[in-house]
C-alpha cells in the first residue's frame, strides 16, 4: 500500500517535471518557425506532446492518491528526475539529426542540464538555431534546478518540497529565504529570470541578434558554457560583449539568496556573508596573478586584464565560455586557472565545483587547529556570516571533499582507459565533476569531447550529474546502507 | 511611605532595615514563622505569617493603603504572580519583583527605548510589574561600571555627567597625607571635593578641618578625566586597561562580556571591523565548564575562550594571564572568586574585580587586596531602593554598607533651602552638597560654599542614612 502511493507520487512528480520541461520546448519551436527550420519542428513537438500525454496518463488514474514520500525517497525522486530530464533533453538533439549518435546527444544534454557546457561537436554554427537555443536553454533550466522550478510552480508538494530542493541545491548549509519553500523557490526563479532578461537586452544592444543574445544570456546565468559560435564568445571579438558576459558570469556565481537580501534591503546580511567576501577576494587575487603572467603574451595591460578576467571568472563560476585559448598562455598563468577548477562558485548559485564556502570553512578550521596548538585550553568555534556554523559542518565539508576527490580519481582513471593522456583526463575529470566545461590538454577550450569512446562519455554523464547534485543525491544508491530496511 | 515586602530572605530583611531607618512603615510577609520571629527581633516592622501570593492575605496586610509592594521570595513565579495579582486590583501600587530567571526578565528601560512610540504610557507595566530586578543583571552592570571606571575601588557615576565619586585609598608618601581638607586646593589645580572619609572602619562626612592620613579611604568627587591625576596624588598608579581576563562564563560573566566587548564597537565601525579588531582589547574568557565555554566561544568571536581551571598556575603562565591588566572573577562560587582574585593579584595581575556575596565580604575582599569587590546582594538592594524613592529623587547610592547615602533630588519652591547660599544652610556631619545643576542646564557643577540654590535646581548630596529622609524633606517639598 505504501509502496503503491510512493510509486504514484514518484511518477506524478516526474510527470509534472517533464511536462514543465516539455512546455519550455515552445521557445525553440517559436525560433524554429521564425527561422523556417521546419525540419526540426517534429523533434520538438513530438516529445512535447508525449510529455503532456504522460502527465495525463499518470495523473488521471492516480488523482485520488495524495503525493507523499519519505526522506529516503526524495533522493530517488530527484536523481531519477534528472536522469529522465537528460533523456528527454537528448531527444530533440538526436531526432533533429544534429548529433551522430544518441550517446553524443545524451552527453550534450547532460552537459547542458548539469551546466557543464562541454560539447561533442567541433562546429556548432551549422546547427539549426532552434537546436542551439535549446542547448542553452538546458543550461538555464539545470542552473537554478528543475526540481526547484517544479516546487515553485506546484505548491501541492508542500513540506516535501523543501526536502526535494535540498537534494538539488548546492552548499553545505541549506536554508530558505522566506517562510514558505514555494515562495522561496518562486523568488529565486524570479530573480534568475530578471537577470536573464536584463542580460539578453544588454547583449542585443552590444550587437548580438535576439536569438544569440537570449542563448548566451541563458547559458551565462546557468553558468553553463554552450555558445552558438564555435569560437565561443571569442568569436564576437567585442569588448562590450566580453564585459557584459564577464559581469553576469560573476553575478551568476554568487548565492542567489544574497540578491533577495539586496531587494529586501538587508545589506548587512550581504556584507557579513563570509563566502561572498572570500569569492571576491579569490577572484581579485587570481585575476591579478593571471594578468601579470600574460602581459608578455598580449603586450598590453588592458588587453591582459580583459582576457584574464574573462577566463578567470568563466572558470571560477564554472561557466566555461572562452575568449582566448588559455593553453597558449604561460604555465604560470595556467596554474592559477587550474586552481579555479578546485574552487568553484558560491553555494546557492548556479555554479558547480567544490564551492567557495567549503574552502572558507576548511581555512577557518585550519586557523582553529593552529590556535589550539598555541592555546591548548582554548575553545574555538567556526563562524560563518557572523553566526555560529552547525557543529558538525567541518566533518560534512571534509567528507564532501573526500568523496569529490574520490570521484575525480575514478573519472580520471576511466578517462585513461579511453586512451586519453593522464593530464587531459585528470583535468577533464575535474571539469566534469565540477561542471566547468573545458579542461587542459586534449580537452582544452578549443577542442571538444567528440573523440572520446562511448563508455567514457557515459561515465562523464554520470560524473556531471553527480557533480551537479553535489554527489550524495547520485551516489547514495551505491551505499549498501541505503538499501537496508 | 507604606511598603509591603513579600519574602523575608536576606534581601527582604536588608531592604526592611534600610526602609525602617528612613522611618517608613514596613510590613514583611513570609510563610515561615521562625524566620519572621527572627525578623521581628531585628527590624522594627510588622510581620505577617502567610502566603504572600494570596490577595486576601495582602488585603489583610493593608495593600489598599500601601505605596509599594516588593516581592523578593526565592520563587520567581510567586514574585511575578503576586505583582500581577495586585496590579489587577490595585493598579496604583508601585510593584517591584525580583526575577532571577533571565528568561522572564524584561529590561524596562530597553523595552521603552525600543518601543518609545507605542509603549510608554499607553500600556500597563509588563506582567503588572513596574520594575523587575534581576540579580545577575544588576551585578553585571556593577562590574561593567567598575571596569569602565578603571577598576579602582568603588566609583559612583551620575547620569548625564562627567563627574564621579572615586573611593581611593591614600597611600604612604602621598601629598595628601597629613593635610587638612581646607588646604587640599593648594596641592592641585583640579576641582576635587572629598565627600567622605573612611578611617579605621568608621565612615564620616568630612568638614574643612578633617585631616587626611595614609591608609584612609577617601571618596573624591571629581571629573572622569582627572581620575588618574587624583590617583597619583593619593599615591597609587593607574594603568590603561588593555588586557582583560574574565573568569566565569555563567550568566553574569556572559552579560559582562557582552557589554564590555560590544562597547568597543559602534554600528559604523562594524563595517570596518577588519581595522577595528586590532584595536580592541585583549579579552580572555576562562571557565572550567566545557558547555559554558563552548557557548561563550560561539557567542563572542572577538574574545579568546579557554576551558581550564583558572587556579592552575601552569595554565595561567602559559597563557600569560599573570601579565594582564585586569582580572574579573565572576563565577557562581563567591568565595572562590575572592580567593582567585587575591591569587591572581599576587601573581602580578594589575587590577582585580571580584563578585562577592554580600557587603560583609567586602571587607574580607579588601583585606585580601582585591581592588573592587562587587556585592551581589547589595546590588539588588541598591537597585530596589532607587526604585522606591519618591519621584523627585532620581538616583541613590549607598556607600559603605548603607551607612552613607548619596541622593539626587530637585530643589522645590517650598523648600527652605531655595534661594540660599550653601554656606548658610551647611550642617557639618549631617549632609554635604556635592553637586548642583541649574534648571535647564545639562552639566552638573561641583558645589562650593558660595553656590546659591534656586528652586528647580538639581542637587546631589551625601548624608548619613538615618538623616537622609530629614535632609531630603529639607530640599524637596516638605509634607
Amino acid at each position: 500500500m505504501k509502496l503503491k502511493s510512493y510509486l504514484a507520487s514518484f511518477f506524478k512528480i516526474v510527470s509534472i517535471l517533464l511536462a514543465i520541461v516539455g512546455a519550455t520546448f515552445i521557445i525553440p519551436i517559436i525560433v524554429a518557425v521564425a527561422y523556417n527550420e521546419h525540419s526540426v519542428l517534429p523533434s520538438f513537438i513530438i516529445p512535447m506532446v508525449c510529455s503532456f500525454l504522460f502527465l495525463l496518463i499518470i495523473n488521471i488514474p492516480t488523482r485520488k492518491i495524495p503525493i507523499q514520500f519519505g526522506t529516503r525517497f526524495t533522493f530517488v525522486i530527484v536523481a531519477f528526475s534528472w536522469i529522465f530530464l537528460s533523456l528527454m533533453g537528448a531527444i530533440p538533439l538526436y531526432y533533429s539529426g544534429a548529433f551522430p549518435s544518441f550517446c553524443d546527444a545524451l552527453f550534450e544534454s547532460v552537459s547542458g542540464f548539469s551546466t557543464t557546457g562541454s560539447t561533442v561537436l567541433s562546429d556548432v554554427e551549422i546547427l539549426p538555431r532552434s537546436i542551439n537555443l535549446w542547448r542553452c536553454l538546458t543550461h538555464w533550466l539545470g542552473g537554478m534546478g528543475v526540481v526547484t522550478l517544479t516546487v515553485a510552480l506546484m505548491p501541492l508538494l508542500g513540506v516535501g518540497g523543501f526536502q526535494l530542493i535540498k537534494a538539488e541545491t548546492t552548499g553545505p548549509e541549506k536554508g530558505k529565504v522566506t517562510a514558505r519553500i514555494t515562495t522561496t523557490a518562486k523568488v529565486l526563479w524570479m530573480i534568475y529570470t530578471g537577470f536573464t532578461i536584463t542580460e539578453t537586452i544588454l547583449l542585443k544592444i552590444a550587437g548580438m541578434d535576439w536569438v544569440d543574445a537570449l542563448s548566451h544570456a541563458l547559458a551565462t546565468l546557468g553558468t553553463g558554457g554552450f555558445s552558438t559560435r564555435s569560437l565561443s564568445i571569442g568569436g564576437y571579438n567585442s569588448l562590450a560583449i566580453d564585459i557584459i558576459i564577464t559581469v553576469f558570469m560573476f553575478l551568476a556565481g554568487i548565492n542567489f539568496s544574497l540578491y533577495f537580501y539586496a531587494f529586501s534591503r538587508k545589506f548587512e546580511d550581504i556584507f557579513s556573508n563570509s563566502e561572498f567576501k572570500a569569492y571576491i577576494a579569490i577572484i581579485v587575487v587570481i585575476i591579478t596573478a593571471v594578468t601579470i603572467s600574460i602581459i608578455p603574451v598580449y603586450h598590453s595591460a588592458g588587453k591582459s586584464l580583459r582576457y584574464a578576467s574573462f577566463q578567470v571568472i568563466s572558470l571560477m563560476s564554472t561557466t566555461g565560455f572562452a575568449t582566448a585559448d588559455f593553453l597558449e598562455w604561460p604555465s604560470s598563468a595556467q596554474f592559477w586557472l587550474l586552481l579555479t577548477f578546485f574552487i568553484g562558485g558560491c553555494s546557492g548559485s548556479t555554479s558547480g565545483g567544490v564551492k567557495v564556502v567549503r574552502w572558507v570553512i576548511l581555512r577557518k578550521q585550519v586557523h582553529n587547529e593552529t590556535s589550539r596548538m598555541l592555546h591548548p585550553h582554548g575553545v574555538f568555534s567556526i563562524r560563518l556570516n557572523n553566526r555560529v556554523a552547525q557543529k558538525d559542518i567541518v566533518f560534512n565539508v571534509v567528507s564532501f571533499i573526500t568523496v569529490y576527490l574520490f570521484l575525480v580519481a575514478i573519472t580520471t582513471w576511466i578517462g585513461t582507459l579511453g586512451k586519453v593522456d593522464l593530464w587531459s583526463s585528470f583535468t577533464g575529470a575535474l571539469s566534469m565533476v565540477g561542471n566547468v566545461g573545458p579542461g587542459f590538454g586534449l580537452l582544452g577550450p578549443s577542442f571538444n569531447y567528440g573523440f572520446l569512446p562511448k563508455f567514457v562519455k557515459y561515465w562523464y554523464c554520470f560524473a556531471m550529474l553527480a557533480g551537479r547534485l553535489e554527489l550524495y543525491t547520485m551516489i547514495i544508491f551505491f551505499m549498501p546502507s541505503y538499501w537496508k530496511k | 511611605m507604606r511598603i509591603i515586602i513579600v519574602g523575608a530572605g536576606f534581601t527582604g530583611i536588608q531592604l526592611a532595615k534600610l526602609l525602617v531607618n528612613e522611618k517608613n512603615a514596613v510590613t514583611i510577609i513570609d510563610n515561615d514563622l521562625e524566620t519572621l520571629n527572627h525578623v521581628g527581633n531585628q527590624v522594627d516592622c510588622t510581620t505577617v505569617c502567610a502566603d504572600g501570593n494570596n490577595l486576601e492575605t495582602l488585603e489583610d496586610a493593608g495593600i489598599a493603603n500601601t505605596d509599594a509592594l516588593v516581592c523578593v521570595t526565592s520563587d520567581d513565579e510567586v514574585n511575578m504572580i503576586t505583582c500581577s495579582l495586585v496590579d489587577a486590583v490595585y493598579p496604583d501600587v508601585l510593584k517591584i519583583a525580583r526575577v532571577r530567571n533571565y528568561a522572564y526578565y524584561t529590561n524596562r528601560r530597553n523595552a521603552e527605548k525600543k518601543h518609545s512610540n507605542d509603549f510608554t504610557g499607553k500600556h500597563r507595566p509588563l506582567y503588572g510589574i513596574n520594575y523587575m530586578i534581576n540579580p545577575d543583571v544588576e551585578a553585571a552592570d556593577a562590574i561593567v561600571q567598575a571596569v569602565e571606571n578603571g577598576a579602582v575601588g568603588n566609583v559612583l557615576t551620575f547620569d548625564n555627567s562627567e563627574l564621579e565619586i572615586a573611593s581611593i585609598i591614600v597611600e604612604k608618601g602621598s601629598v595628601f597625607d597629613g593635610i587638612a581638607l581646607k588646604d587640599i586646593r593648594s596641592k592641585t589645580d583640579k576641582t576635587l571635593l572629598v565627600s567622605y572619609i573612611e578611617k579605621d572602619g568608621v565612615t564620616s562626612l568630612p568638614s574643612g578641618n578633617t585631616i587626611i592620613e595614609a591608609g584612609n579611604n577617601v571618596g573624591i568627587l571629581l571629573s572622569k578625566h582627572d581620575l588618574s591625576e587624583a590617583m597619583e596624588l593619593c599615591g597609587s598608579k593607574r594603568k590603561q586597561i588593555q588586557k582583560i581576563a574574565l573568569i566565569g562564563a555563567g550568566r553574569i560573566g556572559t552579560r559582562v562580556a557582552e557589554q564590555l566587548i560590544s562597547s568597543n564597537r559602534s554600528t559604523i565601525s562594524k563595517v570596518f571591523s577588519a581595522f577595528k579588531t586590532k584595536r580592541t582589547q585583549d579579552f580572555v574568557i576562562i571557565d572550567s565548564n566545557p558547555e559554558l565555554t563552548n557557548a561563550a566561544s560561539e557567542r563572542f568571536s572577538e574574545a579568546r575562550v579557554m576551558c581550564a581551571d583558572a587556579s592552575d598556575a601552569a595554565f595561567l603562565n602559559e597563557e600569560g594571564i599573570t601579565s594582564f591588566d585586569l582580572a574579573i572573577c565572576a563565577t557562581h562560587n563567591h568565595e572562590m572568586n575572592m580567593i582567585l582574585a587575591a591569587y591572581l593579584e599576587s601573581l602580578g595581575v594589575g587590577q582585580t574585580i571580584s563578585l562577592v556575596k554580600s557587603s560583609d565580604f567586602k571587607d574580607v575582599a579588601a583585606k585580601l587586596g582585591i581592588d573592587v569587590p562587587i556585592a551581589l546582594r547589595d546590588a539588588v538592594v541598591d537597585s530596589i531602593m532607587s526604585h522606591l524613592r519618591g519621584k523627585s529623587v532620581k538616583e541613590i547610592h549607598t556607600v559603605n554598607d548603607g551607612k552613607l547615602e548619596i541622593v539626587e533630588c530637585e530643589v522645590s519652591s517650598e523648600s527652605k533651602a531655595a534661594g540660599k547660599a550653601l554656606k548658610d544652610i551647611a550642617d557639618p556631619g549631617m549632609f554635604l552638597v556635592l553637586l548642583n545643576k541649574k534648571a535647564g542646564v545639562e552639566e552638573y557643577q561641583i558645589a562650593n560654599g558660595n553656590t546659591t540654590l534656586l528652586s528647580g535646581d538639581h542637587v546631589v548630596l551625601i548624608t548619613n542614612s538615618e538623616n537622609s529622609k530629614k535632609v531630603l524633606s529639607f530640599f524637596v517639598a516638605s509634607e
